[in-house]
């Protein structure tokens, strides 16, 4: 059986034309995989992986040509993917949530493996054929963060606002109900609702004033000469002074007089105190507070550092949200809006800086302000 | 042929299992974290599969072993799977131990603080446990050997945590039962790690040829011998 030269150059030109075709649409799939920020894993009805997207590649902790070939397990090991993977070559679409480990982004090639933890949807989708399942995650980590951060603060902001507003409530009931009472109970009811409503006001004054710096966040600095950040440091010092003296504690002052930059000095002086202040309700137990402005690299520190009770590990992350009390109990005692600490950090980032903290139990607690210094000009390339 | 294939099937279950007793321990110590009586209780329910996956992972290593006489690596894998699998069951166990004092603590007032860093505690051993698992997938005795240094950080975490809560009560009596249930805690932990670690050893051991450090296993000591 002979097929004629010109019907079989016909078939190779269809059959290239078909490859190239081909190669093209797999250059396109490629591209669009690639383009994904999740990560999207296929396996085969062995389990082995067959293609990875290139956001995949960090969470498998290597190249996407080196995991071709892997059991799906050897990579991503949890109970959840593996349902969703069998579910998914079983023909049927199945999802789930798992936290895992993965590599962390900044672990340095021959160091030690640094872990990261992770939050992610999954959700399995069966290929056409029972050929293989196709599996998308999508990390979620940051936005269940932001979630918990929004769920507390309305619970927080209605709890803080309520409690006084009930004790006006009792009182004001009360005063109603006794006409007659004598003056020392009417002078020890008034007291209470002078106090109250002082410290709702003081609430809403402080929310206010948050809203306001992230209303107008990144403070036009242009429009600020620069400041030397001494005399402010000063006038903090002096705000705080009254009740250092009734908490018998020393506040030593340590100023590099030569630092000034561009700012709004009254809301650097607020964020001061609101440190200062803390410092002394909370770590007053120490006797003392250490207080310094210096210049590191090129940024300029303001820094509170206290030695007290310090504050644990697990409140460090969350403390400079809104409402956040590491002891419900004893800051609302002392007297704390729950605002302070966020304020510092709206003030701080609106500056173009940040703040940070470092504590241990039975250390004390340093808060820090870091704020960039404008770098002079003969550091400036040529 | 058949032999390879039996080999893939008990990979994939000791994954599974590896994957089931990873969850556990997370859950428990969220359920601990969170007081959340619930999630104890579902580990504690889970652990029932872990036992049914550690049994058949055993019968698939034996049914290999009878059937097929492995000869060197995947006779070495084989008995290193068997060891492995039981490490993973007592990690089971143990998880499925904490959840029990998570049911407890969780019924208990929140006002007494752990006097330790638990959350920071569980989550080395979470890692140890991960990365022996990995260090065992790729036969990688870099990661294996940090798994065993991280054995040492939680030991030292234990001791403290032993001083702490002699020193709770001391100052307070009355928390005598809550100060034993947060030892245990931290000793569980710390059970945890050492079978993680024997995981370890145990992928040193098959992927190195050297089977004398099999046998003195309980002397914690001592670490394995490298050629």
């Amino acid at each position: 059986m002979k097929i004629p030269p010109h019907e079989l150059a016909k078939a190779l030109a269809d059959a290239t034309a078909h490859a190239a075709g081909l190669s093209r649409e797999n250059a396109e799939l490629q591209s669009v995989l690639g383009a994904m920020r999740e990560a999207v894993v296929a396996v085969g009805p062995d389990e082995r992986i067959t293609r990875v997207n290139a956001a995949a590649a960090p969470l498998l902790g290597m190249t996407a040509d080196s995991a071709r070939g892997r059991l799906l397990g050897e990579s991503l090991r949890h109970p959840v993917i593996t349902r969703v993977a069998r579910a998914g070559l079983s023909g049927k679409v199945d999802e789930g949530e798992m936290e895992i480990f993965v590599p962390a982004k900044n672990a340095s090639p021959g160091g030690s493996s640094a872990l990261a933890r992770r939050l992610f949807q999954v959700r399995g989708t069966p290929m056409p054929g029972r050929t293989g399942a196709v599996l998308v995650l999508h990390d979620v980590t940051q936005l269940r963060r932001l979630e918990v951060v929004r769920q507390d603060f309305v619970a927080n902001a209605s709890h803080e606002i309520k409690t006084p507003v009930a004790a006006i409530q009792g009182v004001v009931e009360t005063l109603a109900d006794a006409p007659e009472m004598n003056e020392t109970d009417r002078a020890r009811f008034m007291d209470i609702l002078t106090r109250q409503t002082s410290r709702l006001s003081k609430i809403i004054e402080d929310l206010l004033t948050l809203s306001r710096i992230e209303r107008g966040l990144a403070v036009d600095l242009a429009g600020f000469s620069p400041e030397p950040l001494a005399p402010i440091g000063s006038a903090a010092v002096e705000a705080c002074a009254p009740r250092a003296n009734a908490a018998k504690v020393l506040i030593e002052a340590d100023f590099d007089a030569g630092l000034a930059l561009p700012c709004d000095p009254s809301m650097i002086e607020r964020a001061l105190v609101n440190l200062l202040e803390n410092a002394i309700k909370y770590g007053g137990s120490g006797g003392r507070v250490a207080f310094r402005i210096a210049r590191e690299n090129n940024q300029a520190v303001l820094e509170v550092r206290d030695f007290g009770a310090g504050i644990s590990s697990e409140h460090l992350p969350r403390i400079f949200e809104r409402f956040y009390r590491t002891d419900k109990a004893r800051s609302r005692e002392q007297g704390g809006t729950g605002l302070g600490l966020s304020i510092v950090k709206h003030i701080a980032e609106s500056h173009g800086g940040r703040v940070s903290v470092e504590s241990s139990p039975g250390a004390g607690a340093t808060f820090r302000i870091h704020l960039p210094l404008a770098p002079p000009p003969a550091a400036l390339p040529a | 042929m058949l032999l390879s294939r039996q080999l893939e099937k008990i990979r994939k279950e000791l994954l599974h299992m590896g994957a089931l007793c990873e969850e556990s321990v997370d859950c428990s110590v969220r359920a601990i974290l969170t007081r959340d009586a619930d999630l104890a209780r579902k580990v504690i329910d889970n652990d029932d599969q872990i036992d049914d996956a550690e049994i058949e992972l055993e019968e698939e290593c034996l049914h290999a072993l009878a059937l097929y006489q492995p000869v060197a690596f995947d006779l070495r894998y084989l008995v290193a799977v068997l060891k492995i699998n039981s490490d993973l069951e007592r990690i089971g166990d143990l998880a499925a131990s904490l959840s029990e004092a998570a049911v407890m603590l969780a019924s208990r007032p929140a006002s007494v603080e752990i006097p330790f860093d638990l959350a920071g505690m569980s989550r080395t051993v979470q890692e140890m446990l991960h990365k022996s698992l990995n260090a065992l997938v790729n036969l990688d005795v870099k990661l294996a050997a940090e798994v065993r240094a991280q054995d040492d950080i939680v030991d030292d975490i234990h001791r403290g945590v032993y001083e702490a809560v002699q020193k709770m009560i001391q100052n307070d009596p009355r928390s005598a039962e809550l100060a034993i249930a947060y030892l245990g805690l931290s000793r569980k932990l710390e059970r945890m790690a050492d079978h993680a670690t024997y995981i370890a050893r145990d992928v040193v051991c098959l992927t190195e040829g050297d089977f004398s450090s099999y046998h003195p296993r309980s002397d914690k000591e001592s670490p394995a011998k490298q050629p």
